[in-house]
This record gives structure tokens, sequence and C-alpha cells, in this order.
């Protein structure tokens, strides 16, 4: 029996509102050197999955290994939301679909034996460790083939393979007791191709790493920042971004009114996207996990709060549109409000142009990362420079900039022209489900008045 | 059934090292892990969900012709397959500082498991979630209320090429609650939870209920920040951010690769003699109760720093055979259970001495910096100002920065701690807090 038919077998037995079951099966790879060594070489095969039944608005979930019993799975969510549900089940309808989507490759990485990918982070590992004052470098490779199938009793079918590599590669400074770094990445879902050519970015890495042990340390204060296209990436993502996550909203009658659509948010020439249906991007698949479409998705439109992002459930409560945004990390866990592909639009200024207009201020670079408290953000920079008199001054370090999202928002005085998607590594981590691949974009961005943390 | 599958898979294990052995490795673990769980939760102030798991998962770590790799999976029908895929992987695998896992040595006798915890049912996770809720929507009806509880039993086996075969099986139960208030632009987040592997005096939904409503309290009120160096107080929850950096540090991996602060430095004076930092992985049903590491090495109750002088790394097997030092039982040299000494004075007389400071309960983006140099640098997500020892609001809109070594130099511990007896608090001088002008 196929897998499809073993799902919808199984459904049979459901006497619930609504259930789904999503089973996967993953394979990983990864090599990753450490400084002059091989620090790690492993494989992997996981499958597995989840059984979700809603129940007069109550779910029942039930995680499970192995597809053998999986009536008693369906059977047992059943039971579960059944216990819990004591008011009205409201999930969003979406037209079915029922397709099967293998992947497309322009170069495929199966069947590339793990002596080419050895070499090739070998060869990044060496270029790192040439560098004066570099101690410790990790470089890494992974790549992963991950196979997700998904039924409901709405009838709703898909299968989707999701596959990935990276190349991610980090170069640690050291002088004394003092240590610095510095990192990139580089990721794409079709084509194993994109890790070779890094050698230039491999040595920029390197030599910023050392050059942060002289830089001095970021001075604590309120300036005008830069951010470059990595870090407004970041910031939009963790400043914007989650607050738009409608799970956060949708039975919280003040969140709801904080996050109005039709809400003056930003200057007039700002607009924020989410977009899972972009070829090729981290965040992208044909459908969301609870079979919904992914489609591109206004945040805010010419500076108006415009949407938020959806689940089935969200949607229903609020009264919205589902927006394909309901995603799970693997197997094993819900799908929860997230994002996919989240960028500022374009603007219309020349880089050098938002420059000209800083007398004395801070250039924020590469992101080590950032968090959220909805109405509080946090992200750190790689590393940053001085601003002074219109040009770009002194390398510093420990560049991390806080704010509240709806003043940072208005304070946005500068939208670059340079906008690009260029997948990384990593990803977002929300609920306990982490990494999850995203894809975050911006062009460059001056903002006024950004609280930045310092010695 | 459960001893029956324990033993089948055992079967099973010690069979697969055996054909990792004949596929030419000179040393081969096995790891098994089979858990269940069952949970409930209560979300926007009402039941939401209830949850069944069952998972297995296992790994491979072998070595042969000196090269080292793994693999893991969760299907057991796989197996030999898995195997099979660590022994050719070995090829492009990871240097290897060890030959052979160490034969079967002497482990102190933990206890991990408890009937009490299997007593926990479905309905009384409900019922003390929901008492929970509904006592938090008496502070507050507005309040945006989470709840959850979830009881696990997990079975864990490891079988070793060295001769180890150990069988532990262990339980353990969650308890915890958030609250997200509301008003106009301003949100305010605050939560509490616990976790033990046996029902006893630490299971008490009071607990929960009087700390949120302690952190709500103090928070009614939003107060300017101070700008500048200050007093900083932590809590037993907070003060992991002045520590972890100073444990991430002392990793044997982090230290022979280049990249820990603390390299060469044993024997030296890192923080102040008012702090001792020990590791113990002997307390029964504690979260990091360990007998023996994944090597088959018996763990100890190690002193890592004591009264600021740093006196060991942690080591598991292979890093102790690359620095060529004595592995410590720490896998991923890390360490089990951190416990820090208390100090003369209690908290509550620490924070009367505060003139003008802060008081710092959670941060947001926290690490995400330079924090290998022991750089802190980040937002304080909840915290307070204290003036003339007193709690007089929240502050908001404020990074806080500081090196842990230079601040833990400069730190007095209390001598009360937390439910666990684990952690004091603590309050540094010279944190540097920056707020919008």
């Amino acid at each position: 029996m196929s897998i499809k038919d073993r799902l919808f077998e199984a459904l049979k037995h459901s006497t619930a509102d609504y259930c789904e079951i999503r089973y996967e099966t993953e394979d990983v790879a990864s090599l990753a050197y450490r400084g002059k060594e091989v620090e790690a070489a492993g494989t992997s095969s996981f499958a597995g999955g989840i059984v979700r039944a809603c129940q007069k608005g109550g779910w029942g979930i039930v995680k499970f290994d192995s597809l053998e019993g999986l009536s008693h799975q369906v059977k047992e969510a059943c039971v579960c939301a059944a216990l819990v549900g004591k008011e009205k089940t409201q999930l969003a309808e979406v037209a079915p679909v029922n397709v099967e989507r293998p992947a497309k490759f322009v170069n495929d990485f199966r069947g590339v034996s793990f002596d080419e990918k050895l070499k090739l982070i070998e060869k990044y590992n060496k270029i790192l460790l040439a560098i004066p004052s570099i101690e410790s470098t990790s470089v890494s490779y992974g790549e992963k083939f991950r196979t997700v199938y998904f039924a409901s009793t709405r009838g709703n079918y898909f299968m989707e393979e999701r596959p990935n590599v990276v190349c991610a590669y980090s170069a640690i400074a050291r002088s004394g007791a003092l240590v610095q770094q510095s990192h990139d990445s580089i990721a794409s879902k079709s084509d194993y191709r994109v890790i070779f050519g890094q050698e230039d970015n491999v040595k920029e890495v390197g030599e910023r790493a050392a050059a942060l042990l002289k830089a001095p340390r970021c001075e604590g204060g309120t300036y005008t920042v830069i951010l470059d296209p990595q870090l407004a990436g970041v910031f939009i993502h963790e400043a914007f971004g989650h607050l738009s996550e409608a799970d956060h909203l949708y039975e919280n009658p003040q969140m709801i009114e904080m996050m109005q659509v039709g809400k003056d948010i930003a200057p007039k020439n700002f607009s924020v996207l989410d977009d899972g249906s972009i070829p090729g991007q981290p965040g992208t698949q044909f459908v969301d996990d609870e079979g919904t479409p992914m489609r591109e998705n206004y945040l805010i439109k010419n500076g108006k709060l415009a949407g938020h992002l959806h689940s089935l459930e969200t949607a229903a409560k609020m009264g919205e549109q589902p927006t394909g945004n309901a995603r799970a990390v693997r197997r094993g866990f819900s799908p929860i409000v997230r994002m996919t592909n989240t960028y500022v639009a374009n603007g219309t200024t020349p880089v050098e142009e938002l420059f000209a207009g800083v007398d004395k201020g801070i250039y924020a670079c590469d992101a080590y990362g950032g968090q959220t408290a909805l109405e509080m953000f946090t992200f750190s920079a790689g590393h940053g420079y001085k601003i002074e008199n219109g040009k770009k001054g002194e390398l510093i370090r420990d560049v991390v900039l806080s704010g509240n999202v709806f003043g940072t928002l208005k304070s946005i005085d500068g939208i670059g022209n340079d906008l690009k998607m260029t997948p990384k590594g990593g990803g977002c981590g929300k609920g306990g489900q982490s990494p999850l691949p995203v894809g975050d974009y911006s062009p460059h961005l001056r903002i006024k008045n950004v609280v930045v943390g310092g010695i | 059934m459960r001893e029956q599958m324990v033993k089948s898979v055992k079967d099973k294990l010690l069979a697969g090292v055996e054909r990792a052995k004949r596929g030419g490795a000179s040393a081969a673990k096995i790891t098994f892990g089979h858990s269940e769980a069952i949970s409930s939760s209560f979300e926007s102030g009402r039941l939401k969900g209830a949850a069944s798991t069952e998972t297995y998962s296992f790994t491979i770590d072998i070595v042969k012709n000196g090269r080292r790799s793994g693999s893991s999976g969760n299907r057991l029908e796989r197996l030999d397959d898995m195997i099979d895929r660590a022994l050719e992987f070995s090829k492009t695998g990871s240097a290897a500082h060890f030959t052979e896992f160490p034969a079967p040595q002497k482990t102190v006798k933990l206890k991990y498991h408890s009937q009490s915890v299997l007593g926990i049912t479905r309905d009384k996770m409900i019922e003390d979630c929901g008492k929970i809720v509904d006592a938090l929507k008496q502070v507050d009806a507005k309040l945006h209320i989470s709840a959850g509880a979830s009881r696990t039993e997990h079975e864990s086996l490891l079988v070793t090429s060295g001769g180890v075969c150990n069988e532990t099986a262990a339980t353990g139960w969650s308890l915890g609650a958030s609250v997200q208030r509301t008003e106009g632009n301003d949100i305010l987040m605050s939560g509490y939870g616990r976790g033990w592997g046996e029902v006893n005096e630490y299971y008490d939904i009071n607990a929960v209920i009087d700390r949120i409503k302690w952190e709500l309290k103090y928070a009614e009120k939003t107060v300017e920040a101070p700008n500048g160096k200050v007093k900083a107080f932590f809590t037993p929850d907070s003060i992991w951010m002045l520590t972890s950096p100073i444990i991430s540090a002392v990793s044997g991996r982090r230290v022979v690769k280049g990249d820990s602060p603390l390299k060469g430095r044993i024997g030296e004076e890192i923080i102040s003699p008012a702090m001792t930092i020990t590791d113990n992985p002997h307390v029964d049903y504690s979260h990091g109760a360990q007998d023996m590491d994944s090597s088959g090495i018996p763990t100890r109750k190690q002193t890592i720093v004591d009264k600021g002088v740093l006196k060991t790394f942690l080591y598991d097997l292979d890093t102790a055979g690359l620095a060529g030092a004595q592995p410590t039982g720490n896998d991923g040299c890390s360490p089990y259970y951190v416990n820090l000494n208390r100090g003369k004075r209690p908290s509550q007389e620490m924070l009367k001495s505060i003139k003008d400071g802060v008081y710092i309960l959670d941060a947001l983006g926290y690490g995400q910096g330079n924090i290998m140099n022991g750089d802190i640098s980040c937002n304080i997500g909840l915290g307070y100002r204290i003036k003339n020892g007193e709690i007089v609001g929240r502050i908001k809109d404020t990074m806080m920065a500081g090196n842990a070594y230079e601040l833990c130099k400069n730190i007095e511990l209390s001598s009360d701690s937390d439910y666990l007896g684990i952690m004091p608090y603590a309050v540094v001088d010279g944190l540097n807090v920056t707020t919008r002008q």
C-alpha cells in the first residue's frame, strides 16, 4: 500500500471535526572541520510524524515514529481532542490540493562523493587558517533530503520533497585572552554547486575576525544607524515579522487592536512582504504544512499595516484569509504560524546617499542573530563601523541594537535600492521549533534614534 | 512489555557492535532511547490541547582506521544499514583520538525513575493547570494566560565495544505557565515553570502562581532606567547570564581548539574568590543526574572553579586524547548539573543595600554576540529599577553590557538560593546599562 493510501486508510478512523496526518522521512549528512582537523562526520535517517485532530475547538495530538498502528494513533488523537474541546472547531476552508512535488535540482548533491565535499571544506578551512591571528576555524557542509506526506479528512493530500545544502564557515581570532569571531554561510534548495567559488568570501571572514581583535568596542548610546542588507533582513524579521504571526494575536483582543490592518506604522515608501512562493528561497514550499498553498503576503504596504500571517485556525478566528504560513520544523512537531521569506521592498536611494545624511552614527553589518518579545526586539551585528561626516570610518565590535517596533519603524528615514536575495544557512526559532529555514532580506536601511548597547 | 522491549533491543545493540567490529571498527558504541510522554496545554486561558508521544532513537559511533564517524536514526529495522553507513562514512571521518572504549568501571548508583511521576494523570494535569489559570485570571481578567504540564518516561541503553552495557530508566514531570499583558503598544511577558524526576514538594502550583503574581505586581509601573555603570541584582533564574560564558569556556574541546579565553589558565584566579562553581551529576532525580558518560566513563562531582581559581577543564574521551589529558566523564565536554556556592548575606539584605541599580529577571538576545569572549550585550527582557533598596518599577527599552569575567570579579552571592538549592542570588557592580535618551 502506498504511503498516501495508508494515510487515508488511517483517517477513516477519525471521529473528530477535522483530522490530519503528516509523515516525514529525513536523511541528513554533515562534515565539519574545526581547526586543523575534521571535527565531525555523520549521517542520519529518521522517519515519523504527527496526527492532529480537532474536536469542538480542542486539539488532540499524537506523535509517532512508525506507520504501523497508524489507525490507533488517529483514534487516540480523536479521544484527546474530544477530552479537550468544549467550543466550536474553526478552521478556514481552502480548496484541497492533491499533488506530488518531487524536488527539482539544478545540481543534485546526491551521488556526489563525500570525498569531494570534504575536499571543498578543507580548501576553505586552509584559507582561514593561513590568516595571521586565526586561532581556530569552523567550516561545515550539511545536506538534507526531507520528504513530507500529508493527508487530511478534508481530502487534502500532498507529498513534497524538500532538499537543502548549506556550507557555513567561521573564523576565531585570538590575541591573548581576547577572542573575536566572524562568520558567513551559503545555502540552496536546488543547486549543490552554489557552495563552490566562496574563496573570496571565506578570506574576508577570516580577515574580519582578525581585524576585530584591534577594533574598539562600540560605545553604548542612541544613534542614527545604517543597517547593511544582511542585518536589515534580520531586523525586519525580528522587529515586525514575528508580530505579524497571527498566533500571537488571534485570541488576544488587545494584540488584534495593536496590529489592526490599516494602521499607520512606517513611512509611506516602506513596504514589507512575506512570500513563500519565491523559487529557490529557504522558506519556500509549494504548500504549507496544513496543505495551504504558499503565496505573496503584504505585511506593510506603503507604510500601513496590510495583513497578518495565518494558519487555518488563526485565519478562521480572525475572519481573514489563510496565507500558507503554517509550518513545522520537522516530524513530530505541530505546524505553527511561521514566516517564509520576509523582505523589505526595494527602495530608491543609492547607498552612498544614505551615508551622506549622517554626521555621527553607526554602520551595522552582518548578523549574529536577533530575538523578539513582540513589542521589543534586539539584534546583533557581526561587526560595525563608525560613521563620521557621512563616511564609513573605524571598525568597531559588539554592536547590539534594540528597540520598540512601532517607534523604530517610524524612525526609518532611508531605504536603499540594493535588495538582493541570497539564501544563507541558519534559521528561525519559535515555540521550541528551531532552526526553521527562512529567508530574511532587505536593502540597506537608515534608522534614527536606535538604542545601541555597549560598554 | 517494557522489559521485553528493552531486552530485545539490547540484543540488537550487542549484535550491532559485533557487526561494526567485523566491518573493521576498532571501537564501536550504540546508544538507544525510547520515550513516552503525555501532556496537556492551556492557551488563552482555556484548555486547548492534549498530546501523546512515543519516540525511539539510536546513535552509532565507530572508530575505523583511526577515523571516527557516526550515524543515527529511529527505525531499528535499519540498524544494520546505519552501522554500514557509519563504517563507510569513516573514510571521510574525523581523526579519532582514542582507539578503544574503556572497560566497565564502578559507578555511583543513582535514582532516575519514580512511580510517583507515572501517577500524574492527564486529568490531574488539566486540573492543576486549570487552577493556575484561574488564579492568574483573578489577578487580571485581561491577562493572556498559557499553562502546561507533562510527564515523561524514558529508557536508555548504552552498549560499547569496551564491554559496557548500561541500562537506565528515568521519569520526569514539568509544570509551568506564562502570561502576557498588553496595554496599548506595551507588552509585558512573565512566566515560570518547574520540573523534576520525582513528584515531591517541588511540584507546587502555588509556587508557579506566586512567582508570576510577584513579577506582575512589580511591573505595574514603568519607570525610567538608569544610564551608565550600575549595580545589578540577579536571581537564581537569571544568574546563568553571568556564568554560562565561563561554563562554556571550560569545555576541553574549546580549549584544545583554541577558542576558549581560559586556555592555559588552570591555577589562575579568573573570577572573584567569592565564587565556587561545581558540577554534580549525582543528585537523584535531577535533570543532570548521570552515572556514566556515553563512552562508559564514570561521572564525578568536580570543582571547576574553586574560590575564583580555575581548577579543571572538562573532557570527553576523544577530547582527552587530543589534549593529552585524562577524560573527566563529561559528554560534549559540558557539565551536567552546575552548582554555585552560597555567600554570607541573605538576598533581601543585599537588595536593600543597593542605592540605585537594576534587577534582572530575563534577557532578550543574550548570546547573539561575542559571548565566547564572555561579552554580554543584550536587551533587558524583564527587569526592574532598584532605588534605595526597593524595587520601584519596571524598566523597558534598556540594553545591558559587560564582560562576564569582569562582572564576576566584582560579585556577591547570597546565603539563600532557589528551590533546588543549587543557585544563589547575586549582585554585581559595574554592569553597563544604556537606555533611550
